[in-house]
């Protein structure tokens, strides 16, 4: 009968186990790499075969609706914006002086021709809120033990993904790895905490690498510069007028 | 000058200053109206200031200078391409060299003074109004439409005026503009907002003697992008007409990007031997023909080179142009772009009535 009983329990998700269920640890990391605001600036090196080029910006985040980002250099890319507002996005191009709807099929392809793509940059979709999570196994990873969760999406949620494997630091739900898989269960990208750094009173990662599978000697590095949480973010940061208004040393 | 008035002393350590510019040099090839071949190297060094004054006050300034050199110096078009002056009151506009093989000249592209206030922005002198969605062509902007076979198509001259924009909230503003050109001033309103998971304006315009109420949106359909203008006005020149623009436009996971547009233009002509011609060369008006329809296709080859194709159809005359081209990224700050403006048509339809157009452009930012 005890043996049933461990049995039956066994059958249940391994969510039961845990403290916290599978959403709640991802909560828990949105939330520490996020914050209910963040402001700072990143540092994006997209390196290929060919050349390695790097872009500065500006980024502003206010909950997961509200997302800023400003490009200050180099000079080819200077000025370019980017708002996202709830799951909709606009870019300011300072050449031809005019802010652009970004339809949905944009936001997956590629932001300035990193491997992150406009999705990933402003957070269109939600890790949290978009998919349905399940704690599969612990590991060891980069040295930490690690929960690794499958995220599988909502139906009709707005993503493209058909899973994402992600991988948290067990001591305080830190991420470490992503792997992103298409609908046919096909590995397409994979996202790796490099460096982990204390940034504005937090441990995040400051440095991190996303790299798409297929493109071999080629990868973006995302590095956190600055970063400041739960700061005071004004609204008007989030409209179309700050979207196309270029201040010399925003 | 203006950068040792406002750079000296103590000024300049109260005021940001952004300095950036960069060069473009543009090699193309075809054949005059005229029929004489010929080849133009284009360079121009433009040079962008912008400067925060105080917390509410900015200006900026893009000056340029250009250098031509080739043989359509010395063909019979060259004078009125050298005499052109677009329609603003003050460009600087000056030659500084004039010879059969170099000509040199200085011109401001952007002059404005910004300021900011709670209740909006007024934006004082030479600027760009950025109406409407279409991405070929404009009908309800009335100040800076595009001229999508222009050589550069990304160049518009602007205009002298004053603008106010109000926030009406996060996506929506009250836009009100006064233009005052040599010989036509415009007064223009434009309500755009937010619905849904649309873009959308409501325009008025009062251009010259001839008023216009416009309307746009930018929307999706499922995963593609829409987009449309349509524009109604009451001329003095020709009958009221309507002017109606629709498209759409789709990235592909593989980064191929489709964008098609149609355009039905009242103000044109069905039959090509009704074509005005003056009215189009003076700028008057920006397309010949009643319908047109447009193709465009990119797609990155590589994380350094991408191609695309635009191909423009006029529905009427049955002419067309093709403009194929590659474009390659040599380092973070520096592109070159070369292509074709392949035209096809009869001779007296408005393409036909071109010569091919080959050329290079190397653009430099620093």
């Amino acid at each position: 009968m005890k043996r049933i009983a461990i049995f039956l329990l066994l059958l249940f998700s391994l969510d039961s186990v845990f403290a916290l269920t599978a959403y709640e640890m991802v909560k828990k990391s949105e939330n520490l790499v996020r914050g209910n605001t963040n402001q700072g600036i990143l540092e994006m090196t997209i390196t290929t075969p060919y050349f390695t080029r790097t872009l500065k910006m500006h980024i502003w985040n206010k909950g997961l609706k509200k997302t800023f980002v400003r490009i200050f250099s180099p000079a080819k890319e200077a000025g370019i914006g980017s708002l996202k507002m709830g799951d909709e996005m606009w870019n300011y191009l300072p050449a031809i002086e005019k802010i652009i709807k970004i339809p949905p099929s944009m936001m997956m392809s590629a932001w300035m021709g990193s491997d992150f793509s406009n999705d990933d940059v402003v957070k269109e979709s939600s890790i949290v809120e978009d998919y349905n999570h399940r704690i599969l196994t612990e590991e060891r990873l980069s040295g930490y033990d690690a929960y690794k969760i499958e995220c599988i999406p909502k139906e009709n949620a707005p993503v493209v993904w058909g899973k994402i494997y992600f991988w948290l630091r067990k001591s305080d739900h830190l991420p470490l790895k992503q792997e992103y898989y298409d609908e046919k269960g096909k590995l397409i990208k994979v996202l790796e905490s490099i460096e982990v750094g204390s940034m504005g009173g937090r441990v995040i990662p400051i440095l991190s690498e996303m790299r798409t599978i297929g493109k071999e000697n080629s990868k973006t590095t995302l590095r956190v510069r600055e970063m400041s949480f739960d700061v005071s973010i004004a609204d008007s940061v989030f409209t179309l007028r700050h979207l196309q208004t270029l201040r010399a040393k925003e | 000058m203006l950068v040792l008035v406002l750079g000296s002393g103590s000024f300049a350590s109260a005021v940001n200053f952004e300095l950036a510019s960069n060069y473009k040099n543009l090699y193309s090839i075809s054949k005059t109206v005229q029929g004489e071949n010929y080849n133009l190297d284009l360079n121009r060094f433009r040079l962008q200031i912008r400067s925060q004054i105080l917390d509410n006050l900015s200006w900026e300034t893009q000056y340029d200078m250009e250098w031509y050199i080739g043989s359509f110096l010395r063909t019979l078009a060259f004078p009125a391409f050298k005499n052109y002056r677009p329609p603003t009151n003050f460009d600087l506009i000056s030659p500084l060299i004039d010879t059969e093989n170099l000509y040199a000249r200085q011109k401001l592209y952007r002059f404005y003074l910004n300021i900011s206030t709670p209740a909006g922005d007024v934006k004082l002198g030479r600027q760009k109004i950025p109406w409407g969605t279409g991405k070929v062509w404009n009908p309800t902007d009335p100040f800076n439409p595009i001229a999508y076979t222009s050589l550069e198509r990304e160049e518009r001259a602007g205009v002298d005026a004053i603008s106010y924009e109000m926030p009406l909230s996060a996506l929506s503003s009250l836009n009100l503009v006064y233009s005052q050109r040599p010989s036509l001033s415009t007064w223009g309103g434009r309500l755009h907002t937010h619905i849904g998971a649309t873009d959308c304006s409501l325009l008025g315009v009062k251009n010259g003697e001839n008023y216009m109420l416009g309307f746009d949106f930018a929307g999706q359909i499922l995963s593609a992008g829409i987009h449309g203008e349509a524009a109604f006005t009451r001329s003095v020149m020709d009958a009221d007409y309507a002017q109606v623009v629709i498209g759409c436009d789709y990235t592909f996971p593989n980064s191929l990007y489709c964008l098609m547009e149609l355009y039905h233009n009242g103000q044109g002509k069905s039959n090509s031997a009704e074509y005005q011609w003056n009215r189009w060369l003076s700028g008057e008006i920006t397309n010949l023909a009643k319908n047109y329809g447009f193709l465009g296709v990119t797609y990155e080859l590589s994380s350094r080179i991408k191609g695309g194709s635009y191909y423009l159809y006029n529905l009427d005359d049955n002419s067309s142009f093709w403009n194929p081209f590659v474009e390659y990224s040599l380092t973070e700050n520096a592109s070159g772009l070369v292509g074709g403006y392949l035209v096809n048509g009869k001779s007296n339809s408005e393409f036909g009535s071109f010569s091919n157009n080959y050329y290079l452009q190397l653009r430099w930012f620093f």
